[in-house]
Protein backbone atom coordinates (compact mmCIF):
# COMPACT_ATOMS: atom_id res chain seq x y z
CA UNK A 1 0.00 0.00 0.00
CA UNK A 2 1.38 3.38 -1.00
CA UNK A 3 1.71 6.26 1.43
CA UNK A 4 -0.49 8.52 -0.64
CA UNK A 5 -4.18 7.86 -0.11
CA UNK A 6 -6.39 7.81 -3.16
CA UNK A 7 -9.39 10.16 -3.26
CA UNK A 8 -11.65 7.12 -3.01
CA UNK A 9 -9.99 6.07 0.23
CA UNK A 10 -10.48 9.56 1.63
CA UNK A 11 -14.15 9.63 0.72
CA UNK A 12 -14.77 6.11 2.05
CA UNK A 13 -12.96 7.11 5.24
CA UNK A 14 -15.18 10.16 5.65
CA UNK A 15 -18.26 7.94 5.22
CA UNK A 16 -17.08 5.51 7.87
CA UNK A 17 -16.22 8.28 10.35
CA UNK A 18 -19.53 10.10 9.82
CA UNK A 19 -21.34 6.78 10.26
CA UNK A 20 -19.54 6.01 13.50
CA UNK A 21 -20.28 9.55 14.70
CA UNK A 22 -23.96 9.02 13.94
CA UNK A 23 -23.91 5.73 15.82
CA UNK A 24 -22.27 7.34 18.84
CA UNK A 25 -24.79 10.17 18.80
CA UNK A 26 -27.76 7.81 18.49
CA UNK A 27 -26.63 5.51 21.27
CA UNK A 28 -25.40 8.08 23.77
CA UNK A 29 -27.73 11.02 23.23
CA UNK A 30 -30.94 9.15 22.43
CA UNK A 31 -30.39 5.55 23.46
CA UNK A 32 -29.13 6.53 26.88
CA UNK A 33 -26.10 4.23 26.72
CA UNK A 34 -23.80 4.91 29.64
CA UNK A 35 -20.10 4.69 28.94
CA UNK A 36 -19.12 5.53 32.48
CA UNK A 37 -21.36 3.52 34.77
CA UNK A 38 -22.39 5.49 37.84
CA UNK A 39 -21.43 3.57 40.97
CA UNK A 40 -24.57 2.05 42.46
CA UNK A 41 -25.58 0.14 45.55
CA UNK A 42 -28.17 -2.62 45.74
CA UNK A 43 -30.98 -2.31 48.25
CA UNK A 44 -33.83 -4.78 48.61
CA UNK A 45 -37.45 -4.09 49.42
CA UNK A 46 -40.42 -6.42 49.84
CA UNK A 47 -43.81 -5.56 48.48
CA UNK A 48 -47.16 -7.29 48.90
CA UNK A 49 -47.67 -6.79 45.16
CA UNK A 50 -45.51 -5.24 42.46
CA UNK A 51 -48.38 -4.79 40.01
CA UNK A 52 -46.98 -3.89 36.61
CA UNK A 53 -43.43 -3.21 37.79
CA UNK A 54 -40.76 -4.81 35.62
CA UNK A 55 -37.02 -5.04 36.00
CA UNK A 56 -35.40 -2.01 34.40
CA UNK A 57 -38.15 0.30 35.66
CA UNK A 58 -36.94 3.58 37.06
CA UNK A 59 -36.58 4.54 40.69
CA UNK A 60 -37.45 8.13 41.47
CA UNK A 61 -37.16 10.45 44.37
CA UNK A 62 -39.16 13.65 44.20
CA UNK A 63 -39.65 12.93 40.50
CA UNK A 64 -35.94 12.69 39.74
CA UNK A 65 -34.56 9.39 38.45
CA UNK A 66 -32.04 7.97 40.91
CA UNK A 67 -31.68 4.34 39.76
CA UNK A 68 -33.41 1.33 38.27
CA UNK A 69 -34.98 -1.94 39.35
CA UNK A 70 -32.47 -4.70 38.75
CA UNK A 71 -34.39 -7.83 39.78
CA UNK A 72 -37.81 -8.96 40.95
CA UNK A 73 -38.30 -12.35 42.60
CA UNK A 74 -40.65 -14.10 44.98
CA UNK A 75 -39.52 -14.53 48.62
CA UNK A 76 -41.85 -15.75 51.40
CA UNK A 77 -44.92 -15.17 49.25
CA UNK A 78 -43.86 -11.56 48.81
CA UNK A 79 -42.24 -9.82 45.89
CA UNK A 80 -38.62 -8.99 46.62
CA UNK A 81 -37.38 -6.14 44.47
CA UNK A 82 -33.68 -5.33 44.18
CA UNK A 83 -33.18 -1.61 43.70
CA UNK A 84 -29.95 -0.33 42.17
CA UNK A 85 -29.63 3.22 43.46
CA UNK A 86 -26.92 5.80 42.78
CA UNK A 87 -24.24 5.43 45.42
CA UNK A 88 -23.91 9.11 46.29
CA UNK A 89 -27.58 9.25 47.26
CA UNK A 90 -27.87 8.93 51.04
CA UNK A 91 -31.01 7.01 51.99
CA UNK A 92 -32.04 7.04 55.67
CA UNK A 93 -32.96 3.62 57.08
CA UNK A 94 -36.62 4.59 57.44
CA UNK A 95 -37.03 5.46 53.76
CA UNK A 96 -40.43 4.55 52.35
CA UNK A 97 -40.61 2.76 48.98
CA UNK A 98 -43.88 2.70 47.07
CA UNK A 99 -44.85 1.52 43.62
CA UNK A 100 -46.61 4.15 41.57
CA UNK A 101 -47.69 4.51 37.98
CA UNK A 102 -47.01 7.49 35.79
CA UNK A 103 -50.37 8.98 34.98
CA UNK A 104 -53.39 6.73 34.69
CA UNK A 105 -51.99 4.15 32.30
CA UNK A 106 -48.27 4.92 32.34
CA UNK A 107 -45.34 2.77 33.37
CA UNK A 108 -44.81 1.64 36.93
CA UNK A 109 -41.90 3.02 38.89
CA UNK A 110 -40.63 2.92 42.45
CA UNK A 111 -40.99 6.13 44.44
CA UNK A 112 -38.61 6.64 47.35
CA UNK A 113 -39.42 9.06 50.13
CA UNK A 114 -36.63 9.71 52.64
CA UNK A 115 -37.31 9.40 56.34
CA UNK A 116 -35.71 11.20 59.25
CA UNK A 117 -33.21 8.67 60.63
CA UNK A 118 -29.60 9.70 60.84
CA UNK A 119 -28.30 6.28 59.80
CA UNK A 120 -28.07 5.54 56.07
CA UNK A 121 -28.85 2.35 54.18
CA UNK A 122 -25.76 0.42 53.09
CA UNK A 123 -25.14 -2.00 50.22
CA UNK A 124 -27.43 -5.01 50.65
CA UNK A 125 -29.70 -3.16 53.10
CA UNK A 126 -33.43 -3.55 53.19
CA UNK A 127 -36.14 -0.93 53.04
CA UNK A 128 -38.68 -1.97 55.67
CA UNK A 129 -41.53 0.39 54.92
CA UNK A 130 -43.14 -0.30 51.59
CA UNK A 131 -46.41 0.44 49.88
CA UNK A 132 -47.57 -2.07 47.25
CA UNK A 133 -48.82 -1.24 43.79
CA UNK A 134 -52.36 0.03 43.66
CA UNK A 135 -54.59 -2.01 41.39
CA UNK A 136 -56.94 0.45 39.79
CA UNK A 137 -59.49 -2.21 38.82
CA UNK A 138 -59.60 -3.60 42.37
CA UNK A 139 -60.11 -0.11 43.66
CA UNK A 140 -62.93 0.57 41.22
CA UNK A 141 -64.68 -2.71 42.01
CA UNK A 142 -64.41 -2.05 45.71
CA UNK A 143 -65.67 1.47 45.31
CA UNK A 144 -68.54 0.52 43.04
CA UNK A 145 -69.79 -2.22 45.34
CA UNK A 146 -69.29 -0.25 48.54
CA UNK A 147 -70.89 2.82 47.10
CA UNK A 148 -67.77 4.67 48.13
CA UNK A 149 -69.21 5.15 51.61
CA UNK A 150 -66.66 3.23 53.67
CA UNK A 151 -63.76 5.49 54.36
CA UNK A 152 -61.59 2.64 55.67
CA UNK A 153 -61.12 1.25 52.15
CA UNK A 154 -59.39 4.35 50.94
CA UNK A 155 -56.73 4.80 53.57
CA UNK A 156 -53.25 3.59 52.89
CA UNK A 157 -53.40 0.57 55.17
CA UNK A 158 -55.89 -1.45 53.18
CA UNK A 159 -54.90 -0.37 49.69
CA UNK A 160 -53.88 -3.49 47.84
CA UNK A 161 -53.10 -5.25 51.12
CA UNK A 162 -52.72 -8.93 50.52
CA UNK A 163 -55.24 -10.20 53.04
CA UNK A 164 -57.21 -12.38 50.67
CA UNK A 165 -60.23 -11.32 48.63
CA UNK A 166 -61.84 -8.08 49.70
CA UNK A 167 -64.88 -8.53 51.89
CA UNK A 168 -67.48 -6.98 49.75
CA UNK A 169 -70.67 -7.20 51.72
CA UNK A 170 -69.73 -6.58 55.30
CA UNK B 1 -47.85 -42.58 -20.41
CA UNK B 2 -45.11 -40.02 -20.90
CA UNK B 3 -47.72 -37.30 -21.18
CA UNK B 4 -49.20 -38.29 -17.85
CA UNK B 5 -45.88 -38.48 -16.09
CA UNK B 6 -44.46 -35.26 -17.51
CA UNK B 7 -45.87 -32.88 -14.83
CA UNK B 8 -44.64 -35.18 -12.06
CA UNK B 9 -41.20 -35.37 -13.63
CA UNK B 10 -41.13 -31.59 -14.01
CA UNK B 11 -42.08 -31.10 -10.35
CA UNK B 12 -39.36 -33.49 -9.30
CA UNK B 13 -36.75 -31.78 -11.46
CA UNK B 14 -37.74 -28.36 -10.11
CA UNK B 15 -37.52 -29.45 -6.49
CA UNK B 16 -34.21 -31.25 -7.03
CA UNK B 17 -32.95 -28.14 -8.80
CA UNK B 18 -33.94 -25.84 -5.93
CA UNK B 19 -32.34 -28.12 -3.35
CA UNK B 20 -29.13 -28.26 -5.37
CA UNK B 21 -29.20 -24.50 -5.92
CA UNK B 22 -29.66 -23.86 -2.18
CA UNK B 23 -26.70 -26.09 -1.40
CA UNK B 24 -24.51 -24.43 -4.01
CA UNK B 25 -25.48 -20.97 -2.77
CA UNK B 26 -24.65 -21.99 0.79
CA UNK B 27 -21.26 -23.37 -0.26
CA UNK B 28 -20.64 -20.06 -2.04
CA UNK B 29 -21.48 -18.21 1.20
CA UNK B 30 -19.04 -20.35 3.17
CA UNK B 31 -16.32 -19.82 0.57
CA UNK B 32 -16.95 -16.06 0.61
CA UNK B 33 -16.81 -15.82 4.42
CA UNK B 34 -13.79 -18.11 4.75
CA UNK B 35 -11.78 -15.85 2.46
CA UNK B 36 -12.26 -12.82 4.73
CA UNK B 37 -9.30 -13.95 6.79
CA UNK B 38 -7.16 -15.08 3.89
CA UNK B 39 -4.19 -13.15 2.55
CA UNK B 40 -4.09 -10.87 0.60
CA UNK B 41 -6.58 -8.45 2.12
CA UNK B 42 -7.43 -6.14 -0.75
CA UNK B 43 -7.96 -2.88 1.12
CA UNK B 44 -7.98 -0.80 -2.05
CA UNK B 45 -10.83 -2.80 -3.51
CA UNK B 46 -12.71 -2.85 -0.19
CA UNK B 47 -12.42 0.95 0.01
CA UNK B 48 -13.79 1.24 -3.50
CA UNK B 49 -16.75 -0.95 -2.59
CA UNK B 50 -17.37 0.98 0.63
CA UNK B 51 -17.46 4.09 -1.52
CA UNK B 52 -19.90 2.43 -3.90
CA UNK B 53 -22.17 0.75 -1.30
CA UNK B 54 -21.82 3.38 1.41
CA UNK B 55 -21.13 6.87 0.14
CA UNK B 56 -23.19 6.62 -3.01
CA UNK B 57 -26.19 5.30 -1.02
CA UNK B 58 -26.18 8.06 1.59
CA UNK B 59 -28.37 10.47 -0.37
CA UNK B 60 -31.01 7.91 -1.24
CA UNK B 61 -31.03 6.56 2.32
CA UNK B 62 -31.42 10.04 3.81
CA UNK B 63 -34.21 10.88 1.36
CA UNK B 64 -36.22 7.72 2.05
CA UNK B 65 -35.69 8.05 5.79
CA UNK B 66 -36.94 11.62 5.99
CA UNK B 67 -40.12 10.76 4.10
CA UNK B 68 -40.60 7.66 6.23
CA UNK B 69 -40.20 9.68 9.42
CA UNK B 70 -42.62 12.35 8.26
CA UNK B 71 -45.30 9.91 7.13
CA UNK B 72 -45.03 8.06 10.46
CA UNK B 73 -45.60 11.34 12.29
CA UNK B 74 -48.55 12.20 10.10
CA UNK B 75 -50.23 8.81 10.52
CA UNK B 76 -49.38 8.52 14.19
CA UNK B 77 -50.48 12.04 15.04
CA UNK B 78 -54.00 11.70 13.70
CA UNK B 79 -54.41 8.31 15.35
CA UNK B 80 -53.08 9.46 18.73
CA UNK B 81 -54.66 12.91 18.90
CA UNK B 82 -58.12 11.34 19.20
CA UNK B 83 -57.11 9.92 22.57
CA UNK B 84 -55.18 13.00 23.57
CA UNK B 85 -51.98 11.00 23.73
CA UNK B 86 -49.70 12.91 21.37
CA UNK B 87 -46.97 12.38 23.96
CA UNK B 88 -46.55 8.89 22.53
CA UNK B 89 -45.79 10.27 19.07
CA UNK B 90 -42.04 10.41 19.71
CA UNK B 91 -41.72 6.83 20.99
CA UNK B 92 -43.96 5.54 18.20
CA UNK B 93 -41.79 7.10 15.51
CA UNK B 94 -38.43 6.39 17.13
CA UNK B 95 -39.13 2.76 18.02
CA UNK B 96 -40.65 1.84 14.68
CA UNK B 97 -37.77 3.52 12.86
CA UNK B 98 -34.97 2.06 14.95
CA UNK B 99 -36.36 -1.43 15.40
CA UNK B 100 -37.98 -2.12 12.05
CA UNK B 101 -38.09 0.43 9.31
CA UNK B 102 -34.50 1.64 9.53
CA UNK B 103 -32.73 -1.66 8.91
CA UNK B 104 -35.33 -3.01 6.48
CA UNK B 105 -35.77 0.05 4.29
CA UNK B 106 -32.06 0.86 4.26
CA UNK B 107 -31.31 -2.71 3.20
CA UNK B 108 -33.98 -2.62 0.50
CA UNK B 109 -32.62 0.66 -0.87
CA UNK B 110 -29.07 -0.68 -0.86
CA UNK B 111 -30.27 -3.85 -2.57
CA UNK B 112 -31.94 -1.84 -5.29
CA UNK B 113 -28.97 0.47 -5.74
CA UNK B 114 -25.87 -1.60 -5.02
CA UNK B 115 -27.07 -5.22 -5.03
CA UNK B 116 -28.38 -4.98 -8.57
CA UNK B 117 -25.12 -3.40 -9.72
CA UNK B 118 -23.09 -6.13 -8.00
CA UNK B 119 -25.07 -8.88 -9.67
CA UNK B 120 -24.90 -7.21 -13.09
CA UNK B 121 -21.16 -6.54 -12.86
CA UNK B 122 -20.25 -10.05 -11.75
CA UNK B 123 -22.67 -11.66 -14.20
CA UNK B 124 -21.14 -9.59 -16.99
CA UNK B 125 -17.69 -10.80 -16.02
CA UNK B 126 -18.95 -14.39 -15.85
CA UNK B 127 -20.59 -14.48 -19.28
CA UNK B 128 -17.65 -12.74 -20.96
CA UNK B 129 -15.36 -15.32 -19.32
CA UNK B 130 -13.37 -12.74 -17.36
CA UNK B 131 -13.81 -14.82 -14.21
CA UNK B 132 -12.36 -17.85 -15.99
CA UNK B 133 -9.46 -15.70 -17.14
CA UNK B 134 -8.92 -14.60 -13.55
CA UNK B 135 -8.83 -18.22 -12.37
CA UNK B 136 -6.32 -19.05 -15.11
CA UNK B 137 -4.07 -16.28 -13.75
CA UNK B 138 -4.35 -17.92 -10.30
CA UNK B 139 -6.35 -15.03 -8.84
CA UNK B 140 -8.93 -16.22 -6.32
CA UNK B 141 -12.04 -14.87 -8.04
CA UNK B 142 -14.38 -15.43 -5.09
CA UNK B 143 -12.10 -13.43 -2.86
CA UNK B 144 -11.45 -10.76 -5.45
CA UNK B 145 -15.09 -10.24 -6.41
CA UNK B 146 -17.29 -11.42 -3.56
CA UNK B 147 -15.32 -11.22 -0.32
CA UNK B 148 -14.26 -7.61 -0.89
CA UNK B 149 -17.91 -6.65 -1.41
CA UNK B 150 -18.92 -8.71 1.62
CA UNK B 151 -16.48 -6.88 3.91
CA UNK B 152 -17.52 -3.52 2.46
CA UNK B 153 -21.21 -4.31 3.08
CA UNK B 154 -20.56 -5.46 6.64
CA UNK B 155 -18.88 -2.12 7.31
CA UNK B 156 -21.32 0.13 5.45
CA UNK B 157 -24.72 -1.37 6.20
CA UNK B 158 -24.80 -0.70 9.97
CA UNK B 159 -23.54 2.84 9.37
CA UNK B 160 -26.14 3.51 6.68
CA UNK B 161 -28.85 2.12 8.94
CA UNK B 162 -27.83 4.37 11.81
CA UNK B 163 -27.90 7.34 9.45
CA UNK B 164 -31.38 6.25 8.34
CA UNK B 165 -32.58 6.08 11.96
CA UNK B 166 -31.13 9.45 12.91
CA UNK B 167 -32.34 11.25 9.80
CA UNK B 168 -35.79 9.70 10.17
CA UNK B 169 -36.11 10.82 13.78
CA UNK B 170 -34.75 14.25 12.84
CA UNK B 171 -37.24 14.68 10.00
CA UNK B 172 -40.06 13.43 12.23
CA UNK B 173 -39.04 15.94 14.89
CA UNK B 174 -38.93 18.79 12.39
CA UNK B 175 -42.31 17.89 10.93
CA UNK B 176 -44.03 17.26 14.26
CA UNK B 177 -42.70 20.44 15.87
CA UNK B 178 -42.76 22.72 12.84
CA UNK B 179 -45.98 21.72 11.13
CA UNK B 180 -48.17 19.92 13.67
CA UNK B 181 -47.18 22.04 16.64
CA UNK B 182 -46.11 19.22 18.96
CA UNK B 183 -44.11 20.41 21.96
CA UNK B 184 -40.39 20.01 21.10
CA UNK B 185 -39.30 19.16 24.63
CA UNK B 186 -41.99 16.52 25.06
CA UNK B 187 -41.15 14.92 21.70
CA UNK B 188 -37.41 14.69 22.25
CA UNK B 189 -37.78 13.77 25.92
CA UNK B 190 -40.13 10.90 25.17
CA UNK B 191 -37.81 9.66 22.40
CA UNK B 192 -34.91 9.62 24.86
CA UNK B 193 -37.02 7.77 27.43
CA UNK B 194 -38.25 5.20 24.94
CA UNK B 195 -35.00 4.33 23.14
CA UNK B 196 -32.74 1.96 25.01
CA UNK B 197 -29.27 0.64 24.11
CA UNK B 198 -31.02 -2.67 23.40
CA UNK B 199 -32.95 -1.08 20.52
CA UNK B 200 -29.73 0.16 18.98
CA UNK B 201 -28.20 -3.31 19.29
CA UNK B 202 -31.26 -4.65 17.43
CA UNK B 203 -30.84 -2.08 14.66
CA UNK B 204 -27.15 -2.96 14.25
CA UNK B 205 -27.75 -6.72 14.32
CA UNK B 206 -30.42 -6.49 11.69
CA UNK B 207 -28.31 -4.24 9.50
CA UNK B 208 -25.39 -6.68 9.69
CA UNK B 209 -27.53 -9.69 8.81
CA UNK B 210 -29.28 -7.89 5.96
CA UNK B 211 -25.95 -6.66 4.61
CA UNK B 212 -24.60 -10.24 4.57
CA UNK B 213 -27.79 -11.46 2.91
CA UNK B 214 -27.85 -8.95 0.11
CA UNK B 215 -24.18 -9.37 -0.78
CA UNK B 216 -24.46 -13.13 -0.65
CA UNK B 217 -27.52 -13.30 -2.91
CA UNK B 218 -26.32 -10.64 -5.33
CA UNK B 219 -22.82 -12.05 -5.72
CA UNK B 220 -24.06 -15.61 -6.02
CA UNK B 221 -26.60 -14.68 -8.68
CA UNK B 222 -23.92 -12.86 -10.64
CA UNK B 223 -21.43 -15.64 -10.15
CA UNK B 224 -23.74 -18.38 -11.40
CA UNK B 225 -25.01 -16.46 -14.45
CA UNK B 226 -25.13 -18.25 -17.80
CA UNK B 227 -26.55 -17.58 -21.27
CA UNK B 228 -24.94 -14.29 -22.28
CA UNK B 229 -26.80 -10.99 -22.16
CA UNK B 230 -30.05 -12.70 -21.22
CA UNK B 231 -28.33 -14.28 -18.23
CA UNK B 232 -27.07 -10.91 -16.97
CA UNK B 233 -30.62 -9.57 -16.95
CA UNK B 234 -31.94 -12.66 -15.21
CA UNK B 235 -29.17 -12.59 -12.61
CA UNK B 236 -29.88 -8.93 -11.80
CA UNK B 237 -33.63 -9.50 -11.47
CA UNK B 238 -33.13 -12.60 -9.36
CA UNK B 239 -30.65 -10.82 -7.12
CA UNK B 240 -33.01 -7.94 -6.34
CA UNK B 241 -36.14 -10.06 -5.94
CA UNK B 242 -34.50 -12.78 -3.87
CA UNK B 243 -32.61 -10.34 -1.63
CA UNK B 244 -35.75 -8.32 -0.95
CA UNK B 245 -37.79 -11.40 -0.08
CA UNK B 246 -35.03 -12.81 2.10
CA UNK B 247 -34.55 -9.48 3.89
CA UNK B 248 -38.25 -9.22 4.72
CA UNK B 249 -38.54 -12.86 5.77
CA UNK B 250 -35.38 -12.63 7.83
CA UNK B 251 -36.67 -9.45 9.47
CA UNK B 252 -39.74 -11.31 10.66
CA UNK B 253 -37.68 -14.17 12.07
CA UNK B 254 -35.19 -11.83 13.77
CA UNK B 255 -37.96 -9.74 15.31
CA UNK B 256 -39.68 -12.86 16.60
CA UNK B 257 -36.42 -14.07 18.14
CA UNK B 258 -34.99 -10.80 19.42
CA UNK B 259 -38.06 -9.11 20.85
Amino acid sequence: MSNKYTPMEWVAGIFVLVGIGALAFLSISMGGARIFEMPQINISARFASVGGLRSGASIKMAGVKVGSVSMISLKDYQAEVILAVDKDLKLPTDTIASIRTEGLLGESYVLLRPGGETEDLQEGGRIEQTEPAIDLIDLLVKYALDGGGDSSTTDNESLGSNSGPPELFD
Amino acid sequence: MDVLLAPIAATGRASLHSVGEAGRAFMFFLAMVARVFRWPVRWGLICGHIYFIGNRSVIIVLLTSSFTGMVLVLQGYYALVRFGSEVYLGPLVALSLVRELGPVLAALMVTARAGSAMAATIAGMRVTEQIDAMEVMAVDSVQYLATTRFVAAIISMPLLTVMFDLMGIGAAYGFAVGVLGVDPGVFMGSVRDALTPGDIVITLNKALVFGCLLVWVSCYQGYSATNGALGIGRATTNAVVLSSILILACDYVMTAVLI
